[in-house]
Formats: C-alpha cells, sequence, structure tokens
C-alpha cells in the first residue's frame, strides 16, 4: 500500500488534466486508489502525507501539504484543473479541499513554475476526481468511522449519462464529516472539534471533436483551534510553554468552541476542449471565491459586540483564471504545447486588518517542447509572467495604496530514460518565483496563534528558486519496485519571518516581533520507497525522506519537516476472483530536526510509532481499515506550531466501508 | 501603475469574475471588534483630597501600528495610603468610547479578575467583589511602604467559568496587562 511509482502516463481527455508537470524530468508520484481510499474520511495533507517526498506542516490537529520542504505560498493544488487560491499564507490554514471527491492524486516534485506560473517553487498537488460516466450510472458511497474523537463521515459520489439527451452526462458528488475532542494519549486536546462538508455538480456534454464542461463545487469547514494555544500575552505564553499540555480539567466536546475557524470555499469552471486533425486545445475559464472567518478564544467584553458574535477575521478571497492551450499535432516525435494564462483576484477584510485590502493581477505565457523517442525524452519549457499588486489600507484613519509589478521568466530543462523495461532515469533542471505576498508586504499587528507581532516590510521583491533533482525507478519482474531521488533548491530572496531585537509592547503586556525579511536559502533532500515480495503470501515496504534546509547564516528553515523512515509488511492472502485484500503491521520513524534560533523550545526528540494498514475488497464492497499511533505514544511533531502547547493525538482505530456501484 | 491598467483591463474584458461593484479600494475603519486601547489608573489620597491623579496607558491603534503612549509616572508620599481605581476602555473609534468597566463590573464579573501586583515599596489590596462574593480588582487600597521606585502590574485575566478564591495570574487568559512606574518620596 505503500507502493507510489512513477505515474502512469494516463491521459484523461474528458477531463483535460493530463501531463500538469512542466518537464518529463521531474518525479512524479501517485497516490494510488488503496492509500486514496484508506485516506477517505480525513483530510487531504493526512492522505498525502503517505507519499514519500510529500510531508506535513500541522497547527495541532489541522495539516497542510509539504513537498519538497516547501509549502503554503510556495506549493500549488490544482483541482479538477483549476489552481485553488486560499488565504493560504496561514499555517493553520489547510487546503480547501475534500479528499472524498479525488479520483487520482499526483505529486509533482520541484518547482513547476512553466507550467503553473508564480508559487509553484516546492511542486504541485495534482487532485482529479473522477471522470463523468457517459455509458451508465456509477459511483460509489463510503462510510468512515475513527476512534479518535470520534470521527464518523460518510461520502456519496455519482455519475451518469442524461436521460433522453444523448452525448451529456451529470456527475454530483456530496460529503460529510464531524469530529469531537481529539485526544493525546494522557488527556485530551480541548476544543480540536471538527465539521466539514463539500458537494458538487458537473454537466458535461461529449461532442466528436469538443466537449464542453460546467461544474460548481463547493467545500466548508469549521474547526475548532486548540484552546490551551491561545495566548494572551508574553507571560502567558511562558506560561503555557512551562506546563506544555493542556489543564486535565479539560472536558471532551463534541462541538466546536471558540476559538474556531470557518471557511467556505465554492469553485465554479466552465471547460471546453477539442481534439482536430491539426491540433489540440482547451480553453478553462475557472471562478473561485474564498470566505475565512476566524473568531478568538472569548467574545468581546462590550455585552452589544459580544451579541453581533462578529469574527475578529473576515477575509473574502476572490479570483478569477483564464487558462488556455493549444497543442498543435506535429509530425515525428516532436511535441509541442503553449498557452497562456490570467488571473485577477482580490481579497478583502471585514473585522481586524490582519491582511489588507488587495488586487493581483498578472498575466503568463509559457511553452514546452518535448521530443519523445522510445527509450528516451527531452523536454525544454519557458514562461514569462507579469505580475501587479496594488494594495489598499487604512492608516491613521486614511485609505494609503501602493503597488508594485514583476516581470519574471521561468524555465525548465528535462529528460527521461528507459534504458530497458526495468529501469527509468529522470532529471530535470528549472526556475520558480513568486511575489512577495500582501501578508509579507504589511502584515501589522497580533498573531494570537503564535502569540507573536508580525510585521511586513513593504520594500521585499519577488523569492527566485532554482531547483535540479533526478530519480531512478527501477521494477523487477519479480515485482520488486524501487523509486529514488534526490533534490536540491536554492531560492534567492527567501522570504520569512526574522525576529527584531525587542519586544513590542501592547496593552496586553509584551510581544515577541519578527519581521519579514529575505535572505538566500538552500534546501536538499533525498526520497525513496521500495517494496520486494518476501515468499508467497508477503510483500515488504519502505518509504523515506530526508531533508536539509540551511539559510545563509548556517541555521536550519523554520519548520521544516523532519526526516522520516516507514517500514512495513503485508500479508497478502491468495487472491481470487471474489476476493483480494492485504493487512500489515508499519513502523515509523520520525528524526529529531537542527534547533532553530530563537524557537521557544528546543525540537523534539526523535520517535517511533506503530501502525496498521489494511482492506478486504469482495465484489463491489471493500474495507479498510487504518490504525496510527497504535502503541498511544506521546509524541510532538517538529514541524506543528503548536507543539509547545500540546502532544499529538493518541492512538486511533478507523475504518472505512465503501460500495462501488 | 500602467501596466497594471493595461492588465487589468484584458482581466476584466476576458474573466466574468472581474464584473460587479468592490470595495477593496476602500478598506473600512471598523469599529464593531473590540480592541482594549486604554488602561486609566486613579489614586486618591485617603488623607489629602487633592493628592490625586490620573495615569494612563493609550494604544488607540491596537496592536502592532502606531507605538503606544505610556503612562508618566506616578508620584507618591511615603506613610500614605490611596483609593485605587483602574478602569478598561475602548477608545479606538473616538465617536463611540465604551467604557468596559461597566461589563467586567456587572454580567462579565464572575469571569474576570485583575491582579494587583507590586514590588516591596507598595501593597495593593482589592476591595470590591464580584456577583459571587469573589475579589473582582476594579477598585483596591494602594499602601506605600518605603522611599524609592516601584511598579505596579495591573493584569485584567479573563477566567472563564474557572474562577474561584484562589485563582491565581498564571490561570486564563490576559485581556490587558499594564505596567504603571512610581516614585515614592516624602511629602
Amino acid at each position: 500500500m505503500l507502493d507510489s511509482g512513477s505515474a502512469p502516463s494516463r491521459t484523461t481527455t474528458v477531463r483535460g488534466t493530463r501531463r500538469q508537470s512542466a518537464s518529463v524530468g521531474q518525479t512524479e508520484r501517485t497516490l494510488t486508489r488503496n492509500q486514496l481510499l484508506a485516506a477517505k474520511g480525513s483530510s487531504l495533507a493526512d492522505a498525502l502525507e503517505r507519499v514519500p517526498g510529500v510531508a506535513s506542516l500541522k497547527t495541532g490537529t489541522v495539516a497542510k501539504p509539504v513537498v519538497n520542504g516547501l509549502h503554503s505560498q510556495r506549493l500549488v493544488v490544482v483541482e479538477d484543473g483549476i489552481r485553488l487560491e486560499g488565504q493560504s499564507w496561514g499555517a493553520e490554514h489547510a487546503v480547501e479541499s475534500d479528499p472524498s471527491r479525488a479520483e487520482r492524486v499526483v505529486v509533482v516534485q520541484g518547482g513547476a513554475s512553466v507550467r503553473h506560473g508564480q508559487g509553484a517553487m516546492g511542486g504541485v498537488v495534482v487532485i482529479e476526481p473522477a471522470p463523468a460516466d457517459h455509458a451508465g450510472i456509477s459511483g460509489e458511497w463510503i462510510a468512515s468511522l475513527r476512534s479518535n474523537g470520534p470521527q464518523a463521515g460518510s461520502s456519496l459520489r455519482l455519475t451518469g449519462p442524461v436521460p433522453h439527451a444523448p452525448r451529456w452526462a451529470w456527475a454530483g458528488s456530496v460529503s460529510w464529516r464531524g469530529s469531537g475532542d481529539r485526544s493525546r494519549p494522557d488527556g485530551i486536546l480541548p476544543n480540536t472539534a471538527l465539521r466539514e462538508g463539500s458537494w458538487s455538480g458537473t454537466l458535461e456534454r461529449h461532442g466528436e471533436t469538443v466537449t464542453a464542461q460546467a461544474s460548481h463545487s463547493v467545500f466548508w469547514q469549521h474547526q475548532g483551534i486548540l484552546s490551551s494555544s491561545h495566548i494572551g500575552n508574553l507571560t502567558d505564553l511562558r506560561t503555557a510553554l512551562a506546563k506544555g499540555s493542556p489543564p486535565d480539567t479539560a472536558t471532551w466536546r463534541w462541538s466546536v468552541g471558540r476559538p474556531d475557524q470557518a471557511v467556505r470555499h465554492d469553485v465554479s469552471r466552465l471547460r471546453v476542449q477539442g481534439d482536430h486533425q491539426s491540433l489540440r486545445w482547451s480553453a478553462l475559464a475557472g471562478w473561485q471565491s474564498d470566505h475565512r472567518r476566524e473568531w478568538d478564544l472569548h467574545k468581546p467584553i462590550d455585552s452589544r459586540l459580544a451579541a453581533l458574535d462578529l469574527p475578529e477575521l473576515d477575509y473574502s478571497l476572490r479570483t478569477g483564471t483564464l487558462d488556455l492551450e493549444i497543442e498543435p499535432h506535429l509530425d515525428g516525435n516532436w511535441q509541442w504545447r503553449t498557452g497562456i494564462q490570467g488571473i485577477h483576484q482580490e481579497n478583502e477584510y471585514d473585522g481586524r486588518a490582519f491582511v489588507p485590502n488587495f488586487r493581483a493581477v498578472a498575466g503568463g505565457a509559457w511553452s514546452v517542447v518535448a521530443l519523445r523517442r522510445e527509450s528516451w525524452s527531452v523536454d525544454a519549457g519557458l514562461r514569462a509572467d507579469l505580475h501587479s499588486l496594488e494594495i489598499w489600507r487604512r492608516v491613521a484613519g486614511k485609505v494609503a495604496a501602493w503597488d508594485d509589478s514583476w516581470l519574471a521568466t521561468s524555465w525548465s530543462l528535462g529528460w527521461l530514460w528507459h534504458p530497458s523495461d526495468a529501469w527509468t532515469i529522470r532529471s530535470a533542471i528549472g526556475t520558480g518565483w513568486r511575489p512577495p505576498s500582501a501578508v509579507e508586504l504589511f502584515a501589522d499587528g497580533l498573531h494570537h496563534g503564535v502569540a507573536a507581532i508580525e510585521r511586513g516590510d513593504s520594500s521585499l521583491g519577488p523569492e527566485r528558486s532554482l531547483t535540479a533533482q533526478s530519480s531512478v525507478g527501477w521494477k523487477m519482474p519479480n515485482s520488486v519496485h524501487l523509486q529514488a531521488s534526490a533534490w536540491v533548491t536554492r531560492i534567492d530572496d527567501f522570504i520569512f519571518l526574522r525576529p527584531d531585537a525587542a519586544p513590542r509592547l501592547t496593552v496586553r503586556g509584551a510581544f515577541p516581533s519578527f519581521s519579514y525579511a529575505s535572505d538566500r536559502a538552500w534546501l536538499a533532500g533525498g526520497d525513496i520507497s521500495a517494496s520486494a515480495p518476501l515468499g508467497e503470501a508477503w510483500e515488504l515496504l519502505a518509504t523515506g525522506s530526508a531533508i536539509l534546509t540551511r539559510d545563509d547564516e548556517g541555521g536550519p528553515v523554520p519548520f521544516s519537516p523532519a526526516s522520516r523512515l516507514r517500514l512495513g509488511g503485508d500479508w497478502i492472502p491468495a487472491r481470487s476472483p471474489r476476493f483480494s485484500g492485504r493487512v500489515g503491521p508499519r513502523l515509523e520513524w520520525i528524526a529529531k530536526t537542527d534547533p532553530v534560533s530563537n524557537d521557544y523550545a528546543p525540537p523534539p526528540d526523535q520517535v517511533f510509532l506503530v501502525g496498521i494498514e489494511g482492506f478486504a475488497e469482495t465484489g463491489r464492497w471493500r474495507i479498510s481499515v487504518r490504525g496510527a499511533n497504535l502503541a498511544n505514544t506521546t509524541w510532538r511533531d517538529p514541524s506543528d506550531r503548536l507543539r509547545y502547547f500540546a502532544a499529538q493525538p493518541g492512538i486511533d482505530i478507523g475504518a472505512n466501508l465503501s460500495r462501488r456501484f | 501603475m500602467k501596466t497594471t491598467s493595461i492588465l487589468s483591463g484584458l482581466a476584466t474584458a476576458t474573466l466574468l469574475a472581474a464584473c460587479g461593484d468592490s470595495s477593496v479600494e476602500s478598506p473600512h475603519d471598523d469599529h464593531e471588534h473590540e480592541s482594549i486601547t486604554t488602561v486609566e489608573l486613579t489614586l486618591v489620597n485617603k488623607a489629602i483630597a487633592s493628592d490625586s491623579f490620573t495615569l494612563r496607558f493609550v494604544d488607540a491603534d491596537g496592536a502592532g501600528g502606531a507605538a503606544p503612549t505610556l503612562p508618566s509616572i506616578g508620584r507618591l508620599k511615603t506613610g500614605a495610603t490611596y483609593d485605587a481605581r483602574v478602569r478598561f476602555l475602548d477608545q479606538s473609534n473616538p465617536a463611540d468610547v465604551h467604557d468596559l468597566n461597566e461589563e467586567i463590573g456587572g454580567s462579565e464579573s464572575d469571569d474576570h479578575r485583575v491582579f494587583w501586583t507590586t514590588g516591596s515599596r507598595l501593597s495593593a489590596t482589592i476591595v470590591d467583589k464580584d456577583s459571587k462574593g469573589l475579589p473582582l480588582g476594579l477598585e483596591a487600597t494602594v499602601a506605600t511602604l518605603s522611599a524609592g521606585t516601584d511598579t505596579l502590574r495591573i493584569n485584567l485575566r479573563h477566567l472563564p467559568g474557572i474562577k474561584t478564591a484562589s485563582s491565581r495570574i498564571t490561570d486564563g487568559e490576559t485581556d490587558a496587562e499594564v505596567a504603571f512606574p512610581f516614585e515614592i518620596a516624602a511629602p
């Protein structure tokens, strides 16, 4: 279940996502159907953690994916062809996507700016939903239960032809999950309850040469933030650090309390694509709205304001995108794809102005040329972007405006070599970039989650990255699989929070103060995944990732993921036409990370975690089981922003029951 | 600005999403969110009514932004006792000032307590009570013990449902904390 070899070269003409990466030389890892099914009923980051090279940046029980050590504004998530645009700057802001809709998830490691534009420095996570079924009604129903929380969820996905309308098909999905306060090994994690839901609808017309599709999807989430992590001031922070755990008096609750966050993400898509004798083309227009609200630990003291119950932070981010792509059919083994992309984005705040209002308008043009032979391929890509950012904020009662624009180019080169059926070798080198965000330029205020005052720097410029990577895949006929990859990234003007010399005084007392600054950063790593049969009925599995980061002063980049190694063995009973399944133990080692200067606490010790994974499938029914932290080990994740205040969840046993139609 | 307008025009023409009015260019000046901007400490000499003064900590734009105005040094007389009263105000909207003492001393009194912490030259004793008879701390008696300098730290704590007679300054969460410097000298 840990096998995640290189992606099969499957092309989906219906959904049109096809190869999303910039280069044939980039390492791609696909979340297998088994991994995806086992992860349904949890978060996207949870599901992706099983892919080597992908880690999670945690904020208590909230997680977001980290690829090649980079996340948030340095990682692009593409769902059904549309790049998701949310308030990704916050470590506690999970990706607004529900894995229960996904049919296939691909992680492209390393800079993919040529195809995806700014921000794709760490890589791209591509989420593809199941295609609409024109032949007959099909679908899947899933029910999931997990012991830690406890958590329950269910999802239903259906698709089929439109009656009396040849060439037309529809698809729809709906899902919900909810969890009470989760538990650490020696107590509860107060206020970590969750509610999450999603629905989507698609209508598609599949013509002779032209296919058109319109869809709308909605994702919403309401979650509590560990209440003991909400800090009044520096003295409170020291008190909380000294305690290191939530109070034992906390009682378990099913409901979400304060402090909490609610987000609703709407995406509308209109896609038209044609496949003619001379060329293939696609046009995709997208509109997204991301509405995020955050409430502080307690209501205002003033009873009139308390009655309003307004969120302290309230952001509306509206994004329109247009993506045109053309691929002329060339003679021989040549392939040429080219396209333009446009984006128009506006952010508006209500409540406290931590992130100012802004409008970003950008356009880009790209081209990738490839030569494909039987045993090798090479490609080269080039892109130019023009990005403008306008910002409006209130300064001393008046509106202050600011604007800047940047012209950036990105390129990539890659090659792939199949010396034999067993071997695949890939290498790629490419650049990426991203402009400074409105937060990094103009943040000014208290960030409660981390008990610090954060200040922007309006003189910051764009980040530019250069990534080189190589991977080797080895597949033996006796089903030994091995994929190993190594990568190194240099980021110039890497933007980070630098501690100020003196704390800043507020009405709540003194707070540590941080200012956004930029410096060169280096990140390097290697990932491995392997599986090998052991006798008739067993298979051994291993995945691992190592990462090393350095800034120009020789220190590590804060909150970089730890190196980790996962070992397992599956017992595979004899397969029959009516039954298939496997089950086996997992052992995970998470290394200790390098200490970061000015960190509130030293990095946590290394840890070993025990788990179990398995599934059984008969006919259309399937059950998958997953047990995490079975030894109920108390541990803290080095990349958890709340590790100072609470340990990670304890034992968690879950099962998913699914039926295909 | 020129590239911005060209791109803007292009995008508006091509993208449906760009349609519609937007207030993004005029961020509002929000006053529907509470921000304690001002902490006032008033002291009145019990023996000499004319020996009274008020010290203020003011941060009108909240945390971040402009630096706060710190309280000036309070001058006390040795061997004296003062009636002290602390007020918490939200003055973020000068046209609509909220006196938060109304709630802290009223409906919210059972969930709040003000802690008065001094050095060795001063002593402070809370004199008021909440609705359950537990110490509240909006009013106190401050006595001067010896000449020199000292600091009086006022800490308003939120103790939702956990306030007891033995609540300590390490319980709950800080709503406001201000240090008032004092100089104690012979009259």
